[in-house]
């Protein structure tokens, strides 16, 4: 089973997306920061994909993934933000997907599957 | 050519106004000169009539009789004389030897030169004397028809003979034993008009070779120092709201032309500025007002996908009503926002008394502390003070600070509200026990959508308006907010408001 980690700080925006891709058959864990983030993904060294958030309290999106960047682990980032994808692209670089949130769940999904690898 | 041009001005307006300046100055100089020369005859007739009284002077004394007839008619006899004569005279006298009478007078009539004249002499009863040959006698009646026996002085007039302008002085000539004859000398205006006449001739064809030649200049001018101008205006055109990165160029701009180029540079940065400005703003709007949606969104796919009872979709409905709130909100805080930055005079001023005004507020907010088992205390102004104001709108500014005061301050701290009367300001302070604002945050504290990173109170978390809009409100009013804080001890939010 894949397992995701949703950096959010929007609880409602985590408990959705959790929801949605539980269904879907992923399991999920859940970050309210940057900094519980990383603790999670360096605990939890079986996460195969981050949801990214980018504007959150304290340290930001890009900042997780440059950090993580470092220890050379095998994740997938999906940068999922209400910016636009082109502002995304811009503030966070060189993840596998961009999300825009408000393009809804239907989306989200096909978009963790592909990166995944889960749809051929 | 559009009339309002420079170009045209230069070139043209110029050209008919210099135009304009030389025909009259030309015409002033005709005037004066034919004046000059008028006079310069007259003067030459007078000294020729005096040297005529001179001669006759002479030579009745020479003669030793009483015959004014003979001698005037012995005068006009060496008259008109070949000039070969005169020359050979003139170089006998030069060369010292002794001049027969003839001879001396030659030359004195040389010096006389009545040769291009007409001469008449009268008895004093107007009886001729003398007339001038070679004249018809009807060009004789119109040299005479001006003489008036009663006039001694020196008269001048003009006379038109045979299609020749004359001009006509006559004179007394007194004799020594009393008596008088009087003379009548005209002499040719023709070198004087055709004078006028070439120089006339000379300005109708120099005058427009002038103005052809200012005109020329004049556009050439107006070219080169509109130069720098149309690369201005081509620099300009390249500016647009894409690209507000390019700046007027000052290489070969005369001093005036630096002076707009450096206010319009100015310019541009300042609307670079403000482009940068609006698109982070709007970037930012965006990013507050589609998280709410993003939530909507996502909630209600969630709640779409299985089916549930009534209560749960109940509770999905009261969470996304949540949510619609905070949307109406950003959005009205913006068009309030909006409206005090540029159109302040929305709001309603009206003269209130402070007291009357904080004390519904105080009582609200001490509601809310309650909740939070905060204390709340508040010192008004020792005496009454009446501020001129949109009580609705200042109302927001204190509802704001103190909430925050509020939101901030743990369980069982306090908030300190004091008001105190200056000499021409009411200071009112908000003092909170809340963590306080580090100080890298302070400049940006009334920022839009700005909000101290790290607070743990994300339950309660605000649009980041409350702050701009207190202080829209405080600037609207003439007033500014000062907040001094202390990290773990908290903030001090100052309220200064002009009194009425």
């Amino acid at each position: 089973m894949k397992k995701i980690l949703i950096i959010d700080d929007e609880e409602k925006i985590r408990a959705a997306y959790r929801n949605v891709l539980a269904q879907e058959g992923f399991e999920v864990v859940e970050a309210r920061d940057a900094a519980h983030g990383i603790s999670e993904i360096l605990r939890n060294q079986d996460i195969n994909l981050v949801l990214l958030d980018i504007k959150m309290p304290g340290m930001n999106g890009g900042n997780v993934k440059d950090l993580v960047g470092r220890f050379d682990l095998p994740l997938k980032f999906i940068v999922s933000s209400v910016y636009c994808v082109d502002d995304q692209r811009r503030y966070v670089p060189g993840a596998d997907d961009y999300f825009d949130k408000v393009q809804g769940v239907d989306v989200l999904i096909e978009k963790v599957k592909r990166v995944l690898g889960c749809l051929t | 050519m559009k009339f309002n041009s420079i170009k045209f001005k230069v070139g043209n307006l110029f050209t008919i106004i210099l135009g304009v300046i030389l025909i009259l100055y030309s015409g002033f100089l005709h005037l004066s000169l034919s004046q000059y020369l008028i006079n310069d005859l007259q003067e030459e007739l007078s000294g020729k009539v005096n040297e005529l009284g001179n001669i006759i002077a002479d030579e009745l004394a020479a003669s030793k009789r009483d015959d004014v007839y003979a001698v005037i008619q012995r005068i006009f006899s060496f008259q008109y004389p070949p000039k070969s004569s005169i020359a050979a005279a003139k170089k006998k006298r030069t060369g010292g030897e002794p001049l027969s009478d003839e001879e001396k007078w030659f030359v004195r009539f040389d010096r006389l030169d009545l040769s291009q004249d007409l001469v008449a002499f009268f008895e004093p009863d107007g009886k001729l004397i003398f007339r001038p040959p070679n004249i018809s006698a009807d060009d004789f009646n119109k040299f005479i028809a001006g003489l008036d026996i009663s006039l001694h002085e020196d008269t001048f007039k003009e006379v038109t003979i045979n299609k020749t302008e004359y001009r006509q002085i006559q004179a007394a000539i007194s004799l020594p034993n009393g008596r008088h004859v009087f003379v009548l000398v005209a002499a040719s205006e023709k070198p004087i008009l055709d004078l006028l006449r070439h120089r006339q001739k000379l300005f109708m064809v120099s005058i427009p070779i002038v103005l052809f030649m200012t005109a020329s200049l004049g556009r050439l001018l107006a070219n080169r120092i509109l130069r720098p101008v149309n690369s201005i205006v081509l620099t300009a055109r390249q500016i647009t709201s894409r690209d507000l990165s390019k700046r007027l160029g000052k290489k070969n701009v005369d001093e005036e032309m630096q002076e707009l180029v450096d206010s319009l540079n100015d310019m541009i940065a300042r609307l670079e500025d403000s482009f940068k400005h609006i698109e982070q703003f709007s970037s930012q709007v965006a990013h507050e007002l589609k998280t709410p949606l993003a939530i909507l969104r996502g909630e209600t796919e969630v709640a779409l996908r299985t089916d549930k009872n009534v209560a749960d979709y109940k509770a999905v409905l009261k969470e996304n009503m949540d949510e619609i709130e905070k949307i109406i909100r950003i959005v009205e805080d913006l068009l309030l926002l909006a409206k005090l930055d540029y159109r302040p005079a929305f709001l309603n001023f009206e003269r209130f008394d402070f007291e009357e005004f904080f004390t519904p507020i105080f009582d609200k907010t001490k509601l809310l502390a309650e909740e939070k088992d905060i204390t709340i205390s508040c010192v008004m102004p020792q005496e009454a003070v009446v501020l001129n104001g949109d009580p609705l709108h200042l109302r927001r500014l204190f509802f704001n600070i103190i909430h925050n005061a509020i939101k901030f301050t743990p369980p069982g701290g306090k908030v300190s509200l004091a008001a105190m009367a200056g000499h021409d300001h009411l200071r009112i302070s908000i003092a909170d026990e809340g963590p306080g604002i580090p100080e890298e945050y302070l400049p940006c504290l009334f920022t839009r959508f700005f909000q101290v990173p790290n607070r743990e109170e994300d339950s309660q978390k605000g649009s980041g308006l409350g702050l701009s809009i207190a202080q829209s409100v405080a600037k609207a009013h003439q007033g500014v907010i000062e907040v001094q804080s202390c990290l773990h001890k908290g903030s001090v939010f100052t309220v200064s408001l002009p009194l009425s």
